[in-house]
């Protein structure tokens, strides 16, 4: 039978979100950069973890999807606040204007303009492709808690004669994981991210790059992600951030059917 | 003729002994005639069972859909297409139909469904599946009018799944073939339950129209299904229905590496490369008749060859004495391979009535498949078997177990014969051997 993943769109914030929570430079414990020692892995880890978190974001995002059949482009809307509460909207293209997906402590729910209803994503979905793109649902649950999901094991690495701080995470055995193992790229003064890689058994099955690094509320932060399949070299997901606002008073209720629907409709 | 009379005269002589062996023999036969029967009816069911409502007998796509179903490999479809189909002498009925695999559900839940757009007449003349229906009906002629949410009917898994029935909204979300996304509200019309386990767990039908919208597929569709009057020769009759489409009969080698134009043509297969599972189960079981014939039969063979046996020794004086009076060892060698025939025959017979009413009796009033499960029913390779089978007769099932339960008597009889037509005459009166 058809694997569903591929046509199966289902909404959930991924990265971009995560991109969205990059941003909250207030929030995040400063780098401490050694250029000789190897830093403290629970602080680099946390500091990565805590790039993903935010107080409260508020982004306009490009997404550009490169598949087989062409390629095309979103523009999506995003709003946080803490560590789970979520919720983009599509703006463009005028067909899927609307389409949204919201995320808050009791799970992820896709929002159908023309039905004006709400679908719950199973958590079973976790792994699907998001909207089309290379992004997975899986992204977004997963990503606030690297230290808690994973182990990580800290290293250098020389790469273009460059060096990197190299984290190596592994799964803890009960944690909801689908990648075996994850390897980031990360400068050592500043702990930018500059690549990930993801993979499954021994073979890297995608590969995230973080570029375009800008100094937003005092913070180093990628403002371009290109994820990319291994096995379709031709195709990519790329997301740009067109605005970001960091740290500013996003309501409560924002986060609730009411609030989806009034920001989505409108 | 007359060593067959002397062959039922010899075995009446032990009536006890050739009774029983009798008795095994016409077992055997009966049984073999049975199992074939019913064989045969669950076999039929089976094939039906998994192409009649889902695959039909014979289906038509493109290529690059046949090889990964994606939602924009479609293929523009006219009523001029439908009627040259049609004209195929073997041809039933065809229905067009677009899929979508999306996700279904509400706010408190939701799961991956397999969206099928469907002509409503169309399909329920082609498939089962409006005969199917347990709640609610079958889907409208024409769609409702906007903006009143489109009728579904929902496979009874997945409306247990959802714990939603008939006069409850649903949301469907899924890739259309643009790429963009496909949403809209539907209401469930229907629940339908039709035996196939992929439409019970998972189809959610739709009106083809609201399905080419939602999918952004207009006047497009991905597959047609057809009925066939025969589903055996559902081989011939997609040769035939390429032949008039000017199709292929079948998939390129490598159909990821194939050029485009070869992508996008169609191509007709019958069921049995479909569903090249069920086509092997079926070649596998007629093999296994084979194995089922060696276990009975040689039950009854080893039977008919100790009575044989015994009564030929019994038998040796008497024998010795014929011998010594001018009957010649072939003659002697005929007379015992007879008493096995006569024995093979006679039992054969008695067992293929017993077989024959039992079987009989089964064809008509089928066989309750709750007896082997506790739970009512049991779903194999797809198909669910909830109800009876019915046992099937034919020439071949009646006539076949007798005919070879006469060989294997033959045989049987080979070495007892062999040895009694080996008989000295001298030592055996006098009871030297």
């Amino acid at each position: 039978m058809e694997r569903i993943e591929r046509n199966v769109r289902t909404l959930a914030p991924s990265l971009l979100l995560s991109g969205a929570l990059l941003v909250s430079g207030a929030l995040l414990p400063c780098p401490a950069p050694a250029q000789d020692s190897i830093p403290d892995v629970a602080r680099v880890m946390d500091y990565i973890d805590d790039l993903y978190r935010s107080e409260s974001s508020h982004s306009i995002m490009r997404m550009t999807v490169d598949r087989e059949r062409g390629t095309r482009e979103l523009r999506l809307e995003a709003w946080t606040k803490g560590d789970d509460e979520a919720l983009i909207v599509i703006r463009s293209p005028a067909r899927e204007a609307g389409t949204a997906t919201l995320m808050t402590d009791d799970g992820l729910w896709n929002y159908a303009p023309r039905a004006d209803r709400l679908i719950r994503i199973p958590s079973g979905l976790l792994s699907e492709s998001w909207m089309g793109s290379h992004f997975t649902n899986d992204d977004l649950m997963r990503e606030t808690s690297y230290l808690d999901d994973y182990n990580a094991r800290l290293s250098r690495a020389e790469e273009d004669e460059a060096t990197y701080l190299k984290a190596t995470l592994t799964p803890k055995p009960d944690a909801p994981v689908v990648y075996t193992r994850l390897v980031f790229f990360i400068t050592p003064d500043s702990w930018v991210p500059t690549r990930a890689e993801y993979y499954d058994g021994e073979e890297v099955v995608r590969t995230m790059f973080f570029e375009d690094v800008q100094t937003i509320s005092g913070r180093q932060i990628p403002m371009r992600m290109i994820l990319q399949p291994t096995d379709k070299p031709e195709e990519e997901t790329v997301v740009e951030y067109l605005e970001l606002e960091l740290n500013i008073p996003v309501e409560d209720d924002l986060f609730t059917r009411q609030g989806l629907r009034r920001e989505a409709r409108g | 003729m007359i060593s067959a009379k002397i062959g039922f005269r010899n075995l009446a002589r032990n009536r006890w002994r050739s009774g029983l062996t009798l008795g095994g023999i016409a077992l055997s036969v009966a049984f073999m005639v049975w199992i074939l029967g019913f064989m045969e009816g669950w076999m039929g069911e089976m094939v039906r069972g998994a192409t009649a409502v889902e695959t039909g007998q014979v289906q038509i796509h493109t290529v690059a859909f046949a090889e990964a179903p994606r939602a924009y490999r479609s293929f523009p479809l006219d009523s001029a297409m439908l009627d040259t189909i049609r004209s195929v002498g073997e041809v039933q009925a065809v229905t067009p139909r677009v899929r979508f695999y999306g996700l279904v559900g509400h706010e408190e839940k939701s799961q991956v469904a397999q969206i099928l757009g469907v002509d409503p007449t169309l399909e329920s003349r082609t498939t089962p599946v409006a005969r199917g229906i347990t709640e609610g009906r079958w889907l409208a002629e024409t769609p409702p009018d906007y903006p009143a949410p489109r009728e579904a009917v929902l496979g009874e898994g997945v409306a247990r799944q959802l714990r939603v029935g008939e006069g409850d909204e649903l949301v469907a979300f899924f890739e259309a073939a643009d790429g963009s996304l496909g949403n809209d509200l539907l209401q469930v019309v229907g629940i339908v339950r039709t035996g196939n386990s992929m439409v019970d767990r998972s189809a959610v039908y739709l009106h083809l129209a609201d399905a080419q919208f939602l999918g952004a597929l207009d006047g497009e569709v991905h597959e047609l299904v057809v009925k066939t009057d025969d589903l055996t020769r559902a081989r011939e009759t997609s040769r035939a229905l390429a032949a008039v489409l000017g199709a292929r009969t079948e998939m390129p080698e490598d159909a990821e590496e194939v050029p485009d134009e070869v992508k996008n043509a169609l191509v007709v297969r019958p069921w049995q490369e479909i569903l090249p599972s069920v086509s092997q189960m079926l070649t596998v079981s007629k093999q296994s008749y084979f194995m089922t014939y060696i276990l009975i039969y040689l039950v009854a063979a080893v039977g008919i060859l100790n009575t044989q046996r015994m009564s030929a020794l019994e038998r040796k004086r008497e024998f010795g004495v014929l011998m010594a009076i001018g009957m010649r060892p072939r003659k002697m060698f005929r007379m015992i391979v007879t008493e096995s025939l006569v024995l093979g025959s006679l039992g054969g017979i008695l067992g293929t009535a017993l077989g024959l009413v039992v079987t009989w009796y089964h064809s008509v009033a089928g066989l309750d498949l709750g007896l082997f499960t506790d739970k009512g029913g049991f779903t194999w390779m797809g198909v669910a078997f909830t109800g009876k089978i019915y046992a099937i007769l034919s020439p071949t099932i009646i006539f076949q177990p007798v005919v070879v339960m006469v060989f294997v008597a033959f045989l049987a009889g080979l070495w007892p014969a062999v040895k009694s037509a080996r008989i000295e005459p001298a030592p055996t009166i006098a009871g030297r051997t």
